[in-house]
């Protein structure tokens, strides 16, 4: 048996995820316990301990947020179809700055691309911690992926 | 009205994601595995035997949302309930599930070119069912009415 500690995840493993090639799934919960899952076009890095998300509606997932500033969400590594988890915590909003101009530029792209030009609005770059990375369970490997790391971040 | 615009959604279903929130108001979220209609309003649909978090939210009174999209046009529609039972998969349900997942890839691969043998990577060791009471249908396709109510009206 190897004596090895387990490698320790982290965001900068999980890079091919934030290119917005799979969408992502995030789950909120009201103040009052309901909870809301959908997909998200995209996940975009911002550290080695923060994400970033598009604020564009007032959506239920805003909403939820703001009562209950915690998210679970799925992403896919559009190499290996590998997906990871993570637990983030709302930390800050930017409405302007090279960020913020980051997600505009990328949410005009992804409206373009299913015909939707000009309905999408970013109303802010929304920045989260990542307090829980995991890995979700899968069948198998797949062909020359690296070992399975494991672990937290932030 | 819920049944038969259940009914209606199930007709297209080709990808299904879940909801749920523990005792403290933490959100989870996987993969549902193939959602079958069941009488009085429920639900019954299926999770991966691993996802311990989703599996423990659906303890009876638990707070679910499924949303159902079809992957070609992105229509997208969440059911909002509450879980009733956890229970262990029937034949039935496993020949469900192998359905829906292959017409779940069968659509991706169709849409994107994804090889189908990477999105087997989905796939579940084994699966448990859960039922779930449907009270409330919302419009989630992605735009600015994402959220709308369907029903009830």
């Amino acid at each position: 048996l190897s004596t090895e500690p387990p490698t320790e995840l982290s965001l900068r493993d999980l890079v091919p995820c934030f290119e917005g090639m799979v969408p992502a799934v995030i789950a909120t919960a009201s103040a009052d316990g309901t909870p809301n899952v959908t997909h998200l076009s995209r996940v975009h890095l911002v550290d080695d301990e923060r994400v970033a998300l598009s604020n564009q509606f007032f959506s239920k997932t805003t909403r939820n947020l703001v009562e209950n500033p915690v998210a679970r969400v799925v992403v896919i590594d559009p190499v290996t179809y590998a997906s990871f988890r993570m637990l983030l915590r709302y930390e800050r909003t930017e409405r302007r700055g090279p960020l913020f101009d980051r997600l505009d530029r990328d949410i005009e792209a992804v409206a373009a691309l299913i015909g939707m030009q000009g309905v999408f609005k970013l109303r802010s770059a929304d920045v989260y911690r990542v307090l829980e990375l995991e890995r979700v369970p899968a069948v198998g490997p797949a062909p020359d992926e690296p070992s399975e790391p494991s672990g937290r971040s932030g | 009205v819920i049944e038969a615009t259940l009914a209606q959604l199930l007709e297209m279903q080709s990808e299904a994601i879940l909801g749920t929130v523990d005792e403290s108001g933490v959100p989870d979220a996987c993969r549902a595995w193939a959602v079958r209609l069941v009488p009085g309003g429920r639900i019954r649909a299926f999770v991966g035997d691993e996802e311990h978090r989703t599996l423990a939210n659906l303890r009876p009174g638990g707070a679910v949302a499924l949303t159902l999209t079809d992957v070609v046009t992105l229509r997208s529609i969440q059911a909002k309930g509450r879980a009733e039972a956890v229970e262990p998969v029937t034949e039935d349900d496993l020949r469900a599930v192998a359905a829906f997942t292959d017409r779940f890839f069968t659509a991706v691969h169709e849409t994107d070119g994804t090889p189908v043998h990477l999105l087997e990577r989905m796939r579940p060791h084994g699966y448990t069912a859960f039922v779930a009471h449907v009270d409330e249908l919302f419009d989630q396709t992605p735009g600015p009415v994402a959220g709308a109510r369907l029903a009830p009206r």
